[in-house]
């Protein structure tokens, strides 16, 4: 048992993991809900609520901590709030105790996600350097790599490069060999690869049906803004569609091809091809950013969370002592 | 795998002139790059280790060549980083022109293409 500022400290940080659980769950439920309606709006939309998403739970945990931490405790605004929630003796932390056990869990979680995406991130870069090494550089943002696989992708994490493939070049005319590249220089304009690296950090603490949800869907987002970034007319958006397709069929082949049969990656997110095109196909207007939505979800979400916090605690004291 | 730069040139100068011993390498390398016959020697065991070369005893010294062919690893590097094209994989950290589905078939894409046609054909009659 310690007493004092750093069992304070403590009992905050359990209180922000509790929050974190209560509105993990939220979140995911609300997700799940709503994910159907996401396609309606634009991309850019769809991106910021993916990350409203992932980030909410560690917002509103700070938010909550903050709240019963002894900067707002005496603060008479959130008199009304006090009544509702509260923390009994925040300066005892009992080592043995749910409190230490909850926290030392999610400690121990988040130090495994951190550590294998650290990982995956090490072992892309040295990949990615070695593709550059053996490359040969076409200007500061794209590499061509002599290769029969019909290929393009963005990689490096902090000096994102494109990668294009000789088979790729030797098989698209240069107009289509053009789009392709422009559509990698918007990912690597993006810094998607790193932001997709970061997304996946986060959505790691999402149970897998929700993490992988939101994984496909920022990946199709990411696809679809950088198909649109050089687009500027109808006909463009024609020609890239047109491309994608052409493009499918190239890698198609080759996979098909028994030298290379089962060498090549495979699965895509299933009907992402389509949604695309229909993407660059459409002319409707998309809803607008549900500002009105999000703000009133959030408050929601941090009296919920505040409130759970205190509620879960008196339950869980009332099953079992410290 | 990890490859060092001067790990990347032996490989490069192997692929041009295989097979080698270590002082052949050492004799090419002096001239253009420097540095000692121990470090092109530890250069090759480590290239061994990581299965990129093969080696069979000459004599005394052992003689070096490639077991992968430049295209081969460059396709490895590439199936390895763009493993991550699989959206459910969660550690992805490349972004794509395209990949294939396995869900997409043959019709589908021409279902796609005459859409894209007639979409330009109304862009024509509008214009």
């Amino acid at each position: 048992m310690i007493i004092g500022q750093w069992a304070l400290a403590l009992n905050l940080l359990t209180i922000g993991v509790l929050a974190f659980i209560v509105v993990n769950v939220f979140i995911s439920s609300v997700f799940w809900a709503i994910k159907g309606k996401l396609q309606g709006y634009a991309v850019a939309t769809r991106k910021s609520l993916l990350w409203l998403f992932v980030l909410a739970p560690w917002l509103i945990a700070l938010c909550v901590t903050l709240f019963f931490s002894p900067l707002f405790q005496n603060d008479a605004t959130f008199k009304w709030l006090q009544d509702l929630a509260h923390w009994h003796h925040p300066d005892i932390f009992y080592f043995m105790s749910w409190h230490s056990f909850s926290l030392l869990i999610f400690i121990g979680f988040s130090l495994l996600i951190f550590t294998k995406k650290l990982l995956a991130l090490y072992k892309n870069h040295h990949q990615i350097k070695i593709l550059r090494a053996f490359g040969v550089k076409e200007n500061t943002h794209v590499t061509f790599i002599q290769s029969a696989i019909p290929t393009a992708f963005t990689g490096g994490v902090i000096k994102p490069t494109c990668f294009v493939s000789t088979a790729l070049i030797e098989q698209t005319s240069t107009a289509e060999l053009e789009l392709i590249i422009q559509h990698e220089l918007a990912h690597a304009h993006y810094c998607d690869p790193l932001k997709k690296w970061l997304f996946s950090f986060f959505s790691a603490y999402f149970i897998n049906n929700i993490k992988y949800s939101f994984i496909s869907m920022m990946s199709l987002s990411m696809e679809q803004d950088a198909d649109s970034f050089f687009v500027k007319n109808q006909q463009q958006s024609h020609n890239v569609a047109s491309t994608l397709i052409k493009f499918t069929r190239l890698v198609a082949n080759y996979s098909n091809h028994p030298q290379f049969k089962s060498e090549l990656f495979v699965h895509f997110c299933r009907n992402s091809l389509e949604k695309r095109v229909l993407h660059l196909l459409n002319e409707k207007q998309f809803k607008p950013f549900p500002k009105g939505w999000v703000l009133t979800t959030l408050l929601l979400l941090i009296l919920i969370s505040t409130t759970s916090v205190d509620r879960l605690h008196h339950v869980i004291e009332t099953l079992f002592t410290h | 795998m990890q490859l060092g730069e001067l790990e990347k040139q032996v490989l490069e100068y192997l692929w041009k002139a295989q097979p080698s011993d270590a002082k052949q390498v050492y004799g090419y390398f002096e001239k253009n790059r420097g540095g000692s016959l121990n470090t092109i020697q530890s250069t090759l065991e480590r290239l061994f280790k990581k299965s990129l070369l093969s080696r069979v005893k000459n004599g005394h010294a052992y003689q070096y060549f490639p077991k992968i062919e430049r295209q081969e690893l460059i396709g490895q590097l590439i199936k390895n980083v763009t493993n991550d094209f699989v959206t459910e994989d969660e550690n992805s950290v490349v972004a794509a022109f395209s990949s294939i589905s396995s869900d997409l078939d043959e019709q589908q894409l021409d279902k796609l293409e005459l859409m894209i046609e007639q979409q330009r054909q109304k862009l024509q009659k509008n214009s």
